[in-house]
């Protein structure tokens, strides 16, 4: 039997951690998520000087995003992005990664 | 007295600073990053320079090839690679029209273009490099003074 973690203590907002995220599919009615928004720097190796990035990805259970697809959009405290990465970590955890829209 | 290469760079920098759409953001040799409020923008470094002695005599008359590459940096959801053509038009309608480098040196032309695009970040990041060749002479005991 596969190991499922219980994460509902990670998803509570009330504790601090987790937002709610609206996430709009391509097809079908937009719907809310719990998880965990995080946006490090990060260098952005590119020519001589590089640029200085930031890396935005949302962790939330993967039950809740089952019918998650690239390019669906995710808005959380008050950011839009689109998704450009689906990462399911085989525990039930999910990390979707993220790009900022204008 | 700055050398040759030196006031040639410099020339490019003034060429473009204020006559793109990188506004002021154009930097001499800028070896830092860039951060988001400062896109896009252009870096000019001079990395190589090839040179060959024309005369017998000292002091020699020395031709010089001095490699200066444009760097063009951008950022953006939409379109990024387009933003880069946009501004690379500019840039090099601006150098070849440039008097201040007719009057430098007696060639200049663009070589090369290579296009860099990166998702790794928040948004996509388009990198433009630019490599003009620069022909100028110099006399060996004084490479200060365009000849």
């Amino acid at each position: 039997m596969p190991f499922q973690e219980d994460f509902s203590q990670f998803l509570d907002i009330g504790s601090g951690f987790a937002s709610e995220a609206l996430i709009t599919p391509a097809i079908g009615d937009p719907y809310k998520v719990k998880g965990i928004i995080s946006n490090e720097y990060s260098d952005i190796d590119e020519g001589m000087a590089g640029v200085a990035g930031s890396t935005p990805y949302f962790e939330c259970a993967e039950k809740d995003v089952a019918g998650i697809e690239y390019d669906d959009f995710l808005q959380v405290k008050g950011i839009d992005y689109r998704i450009k990465g689906i990462k399911p970590d085989g525990s039930g955890w999910m990390v979707l990664i993220l790009e900022a829209q204008e | 007295m700055a050398h040759a290469r030196t006031t040639i760079r410099q020339a490019f920098v003034d060429t473009l600073k204020g006559h793109t759409v990188s506004g002021d953001k154009v930097f001499d040799s800028r070896m830092y990053n860039i951060d988001e409020s400062s896109l896009p923008s252009i870096i000019i470094f001079s990395n190589n320079e090839e040179i060959l002695t024309s005369t017998i005599t000292v002091p020699r008359l020395q031709t010089r090839t001095l490699k200066i590459t444009v760097e063009c940096y951008g950022k953006a959801t939409n379109q990024v690679n387009k933003l880069m053509d946009d501004l690379t038009v500019e840039v090099e309608q601006l150098l070849y029209n440039s008097e201040a480098l007719k009057k430098l040196c007696k060639d200049c032309k663009l070589e090369s273009v290579e296009m860099h695009l990166n998702s790794n970040g928040d948004k996509p990041v388009a990198l433009a490099s630019l490599i003009f060749a620069v022909l100028y002479l110099t006399k060996e005991n004084n490479p200060t003074m365009n000849i």
